[in-house]
């Protein structure tokens, strides 16, 4: 196979010029995708942005800004921002806080630890539609927690688990919680084991080696962790109308824009509070990553090298 | 004091940490478990007016899901939304994870940054103007609308499992086989695609999994004949009128079984922890 | 956990097993205050389970740990007030140069004044100067190793441990840094356990060597004794007698033995249980074949079939038929194809009983 070596032999002093061919090739690969989130990400965003400065009907008076002045200027609307962070950001700590630990401690094995890690995909993949519909049994007046809280003497009737926020909280820490603690698993393996031994033969105790060795390793896990749940759980929609009380107290911000689109056909109206929505979660899961830039400058100097 | 071959008591696996670890799980799993099971058990209750267990065992529920609900209808539109988007999110992604896994370029951050962007913001903040904008193309209400819309978070997922993935096949393998003669369609086909299948399959079972239990994208999308299970069980739970639970937990109940068909098929293919797991030795 | 030097170290019948496994099996070491020993040996012979045994992170199945008489063995490694160096270093990543030596004595609630006194100090001993304020990620393999060093010394411990800590470098910084161990180990007279697969490090560094093989000692004394005496077979193939050949054993008589290798007869020198009719082993280092002109009285006649330049001197590959070879170190230079004599001192030609393995 002389004749393709002799070839390439020929060709080399134009090299610059196949490399140029290459880098083409390579853009187009990854043309379909981008293309896609364009059309139907960026695109429709704004479009939806541009539609919620033409507001509609009675809100046309205020100008443009008309739909968010209607969004902010009603207190009930506006009430559903509260709502939704309320239980948001407790779902979040909770289930980061109940996590950590977990995580932490798994990193050496346990008997039976696989069947259990593998327990905690089943709420993952059910999904917030079911956990929250199967609450509406498991936990109803008449339900087995119910029963069981009778039956020991703990509350003498039954504890109103649903229609409300704890319901709602209770939907959304089930649903969450898998995917939180995953990922602080992850985290918490890729932590070099040689650390905490190094620091136990320097003199730590466990109390020592947890706030100065643990905990600021595991930073930019939990950063990223809380951010990831914050946009799950700022999103709350079904669990909230299934189990909670939409009309009320879970009136949530995502319920609150489906509402004006699809029940008041106010589309402007709609994509105003789908706005004002992204731009709150946005913040928060800012604010969540920034926890890890103190941590995270000195350890990506590590993965950098 | 001779202290030559003293038997030391074993330090036992179990700790302090591991009870709490257990104590966590448990309490985790007996919850989900009572709602797994009081579900099941409901729908194939005659009644149940309040006793721990049901007044009778029936299957009329599911017999009315099959004929009133149309049940293999929806469960033919659920298979059919989520191996498409499965399917096309897949077609798209990977070449994308692959070059973002091998190749550096002006602009990779932006991109990487974009494809990720849907995952970042909540699917009603992007779902009400592409709902709408879907509607003006007259695709909101049918199948493709559906397609279209799950496509949307289905595709960062994709990239984002795929990217590391392909990142830790070892590029010199594709530099071994070209210098041993192998065109780049060979390379391709004989070095890339065998390495890359079991990856590729992983995440498309991880998305089929996540498109099932997708709601807010269908929900704002989707018409009479383009539900999928999830959206239709949570018309089922929260449509006006009186409805047995029963009823509804019966649809629950085929929701769930095809989840965990599909959970199981999925376990049996990759170890979860190890798509979430960094693990470093 | 004490300032004070230490007097003594006693291991007595350690014994740790994992699973099916025996790691180590009945390990018994006294050390004196300030000798630096080594544990040597392969992969899974035991020695770094002995080492974190000693440190306190394994807690051991049978036997006991004492230092200057006081039995440690169920103290926790954080009160044991030993220094450690891991071969991964185990630089704490989100802090400082400075903070990381200063963990140990920070933990300890030390004075802050104090510290910053000791960290300077100790990042002069290691000639670290002026880094004090980066990051481990910005320092080099070698630096970091130093780092590693100051902060296991600065809480002046009783006895260093240390865990392969060169195997990481690269040639020339090993050496670097061997010379550095060794200086700081006359500077501050700390006593020092040091485990190494390497045996040139062992024997340039320690007091004594302790070779290990399969969770056992094969053989344990200073550095001249292992070389110039190796008590069985293994020591001898591990510490560089290179040529290894079967032989059936004739005559013995004293210290003298002839054997026969393939064909060729020989004379060395007994180690060990060899008999007349015993399958044995004959050994010897390739410095000590001497590489003689052919026809040279009283030498095997061979046939050089590689010669490699190593710096100072050639390293040769000799066939001497019957499908056997030596390899031999020379200063002359001999090409490929010439005919040559190699004579076997029977004094350096060490006959070891064959084990059956």
């Amino acid at each position: 196979m002389t004749a393709p070596l002799a070839r390439d032999k020929a060709v080399a002093p134009s090299r610059p010029a196949p490399r140029r061919r290459r880098l083409d090739g390579t853009l187009l690969l990854v043309a379909p995708a981008v293309l896609l989130v364009l059309a139907l990400f960026v695109y429709p965003f704004v479009y939806g942005l541009a539609l919620s400065f033409q507001p509609y009907g009675d809100n046309e008076a205020n100008g443009p800004l008309g739909s968010y002045i209607a969004f902010f200027g009603d207190a009930r609307e506006r009430l559903s921002i509260w709502n939704t962070v309320r239980l948001a950001i407790p779902a979040t700590a909770i289930d980061v806080a109940l996590a950590l630990p977990l995580a932490y401690r798994l990193r050496r094995p346990i008997p039976g630890q696989r069947t259990l890690t593998a327990l905690f995909v089943i709420p993952m993949t059910l999904g917030t539609v079911l956990i929250a519909e199967g609450m509406l049994q498991f936990l109803g007046p008449a339900g087995w927690v119910n029963k069981a809280l009778l039956a020991i003497g703990i509350v003498h009737e039954p504890v109103r688990f649903l229609h409300n926020y704890l319901g709602t909280l209770i939907s959304l820490l089930i649903s969450d919680f898998p995917a939180v603690f995953l990922l602080l698993l992850g985290y918490a393996s890729g932590i070099d084991p040689a650390l905490d031994r190094a620091a136990r033969v320097l003199g730590a105790s466990w109390i020592q080696r947890t706030v100065r060795v643990t905990l600021p390793m595991m930073l930019p896990g939990i950063a990223v962790a809380t951010a990831l749940s914050l946009v799950a759980t700022f999103s709350v929609f079904p669990s909230a109308v299934l189990v909670g009380n939409p009309a009320g107290e879970t009136r949530v911000i995502a319920f609150a824009a489906w509402q004006a689109a699809y029940e008041h056909f106010d589309y402007s109206e709609g994509s105003a509070i789908a706005i004002v929505m992204g731009a709150i979660e946005l913040a928060l899961v800012f604010a969540a990553l920034s926890l890890r830039v103190g941590g995270y400058r000195r350890l990506t100097a590590e993965a950098g090298r | 004091m001779t202290l030559a071959a003293r038997r030391l008591p074993a330090r036992s696996a179990i700790d302090g940490g591991a009870v709490f670890v257990y104590l966590v799980l448990g309490a985790v799993a007996l919850v989900v478990g009572g709602i797994v099971f009081s579900v099941l058990l409901d729908a194939f209750a005659t009644s149940w007016f309040g006793g721990w267990l049901p007044d009778g065992y029936t299957d009329r529920w599911f017999r009315a899901a099959i004929t009133d609900f149309q049940i293999p209808q929806i469960l033919g539109a659920t298979a059919v939304i989520t191996l498409a988007v499965a399917g096309i999110g897949v077609a798209i992604g990977v070449p994308a994870a692959y070059v973002l896994a091998r190749r550096r370029f002006r602009g990779k951050g932006i991109i990487q940054l974009l494809l990720l962007l849907p995952l970042l913001l909540p699917p009603i903040t992007y779902g009400i103007p592409l709902a709408t904008m879907l509607y003006e193309l007259r695709v909101a209400g049918t199948m493709l609308g559906v397609i279209i819309a799950n496509l949307v978070p289905a595709l960062p997922l994709v990239v984002l499992l795929l990217t590391p993935f392909f990142e830790q096949i070892d590029p010199a393998l594709e530099r071994a086989a070209r210098v041993l003669g192998a065109s780049p369609r060979l390379v391709f086909t004989r070095v890339l695609v065998p390495l890359a299948v079991p990856g590729v399959l992983a995440a498309a079972l991880i998305v089929v999994v996540r498109t099932l239990a997708m709601f807010e994208l269908t929900f704002l999308t989707s018409g009479a004949d383009s539900q999928t299970l999830v959206v239709a069980l949570y018309y089922a739970a929260f449509a006006p009128g009186i409805r047995p639970s029963q009823q509804i937990d019966a649809m629950a109940v085929v929701y769930m079984a095809t989840s965990l068909v599909l959970l199981l098929a999925a376990l049996r293919i990759v170890d979860p922890t190890n798509m979430v797991v960094r693990v470093r030795r | 956990m004490t300032t004070a030097k230490l007097k003594s170290l006693r291991v007595r019948e350690l014994t740790k097993s994992f699973a099916d496994t025996a790691a180590v099996v009945g390990f018994d070491l006294e050390v004196v205050g300030g000798e630096f020993i080594s544990l040597l040996g392969p992969s899974g012979c035991g020695k770094t389970t002995t080492l974190n045994c000693v440190a306190g992170l394994l807690d051991p199945d049978t036997g006991a740990i004492e230092i200057d008489g006081r039995d440690i063995t169920r103290l926790p490694p954080e009160r044991r007030g030993f220094g450690m160096v891991f071969q991964s270093y185990a630089l704490f990543p989100h802090l400082t140069i400075a903070r990381n030596v200063a963990f140990g004595l920070e933990v300890r609630r030390v004075p802050r004044a104090e510290i910053e006194a000791r960290v300077a100090r100790a990042l002069d001993l290691v000639q670290l100067r002026g880094v004090g304020e980066r990051y481990p990620a910005q320092l080099s393999g070698g630096q970091q190793q130093r780092v590693a060093l100051a902060r296991a010394i600065v809480t002046e411990p009783a006895l260093i441990l240390m865990d392969e800590p060169l195997s990481n470098l690269d040639a020339k910084l090993r050496l670097e840094m061997r010379l550095e161990i060794r200086r700081l180990h006359q500077a501050l007279g700390l006593t020092t356990l040091y485990v190494t697969h390497d045996q040139e490090e062992a024997l340039s560094l320690s007091d004594r060597v302790v070779l290990m093989r399969d969770g056992v000692i094969e053989q344990s004394g200073t550095p001249e004794e292992l070389y110039s005496q190796p008590r069985s077979l293994y020591v001898a193939s591990f510490l560089g007698y290179r040529n290894l050949m079967p032989v059936e054993v004739g005559e013995v008589s004293g210290e003298s033995v002839s054997v026969v290798a393939n064909g060729l007869p020989l004379t060395g020198s007994r180690r060990g249980a060899v008999a007349a009719g015993t399958p044995a082993v004959a050994t010897i280092r390739p410095k000590d074949v001497q590489v003689l002109g052919p026809g040279s009285p009283g030498c095997i006649a061979a046939q050089v079939e590689l010669a490699e330049f190593v710096g100072d001197g050639f390293e040769l590959s000799a066939d001497a038929g019957h499908g056997q070879r030596f390899i031999a170190r020379t200063l002359d230079r001999w090409s490929v194809g010439d005919a040559v004599a190699l004579r076997l001192p029977p004094e350096r030609l060490l006959v070891y009983p064959s084990e059956a393995r």
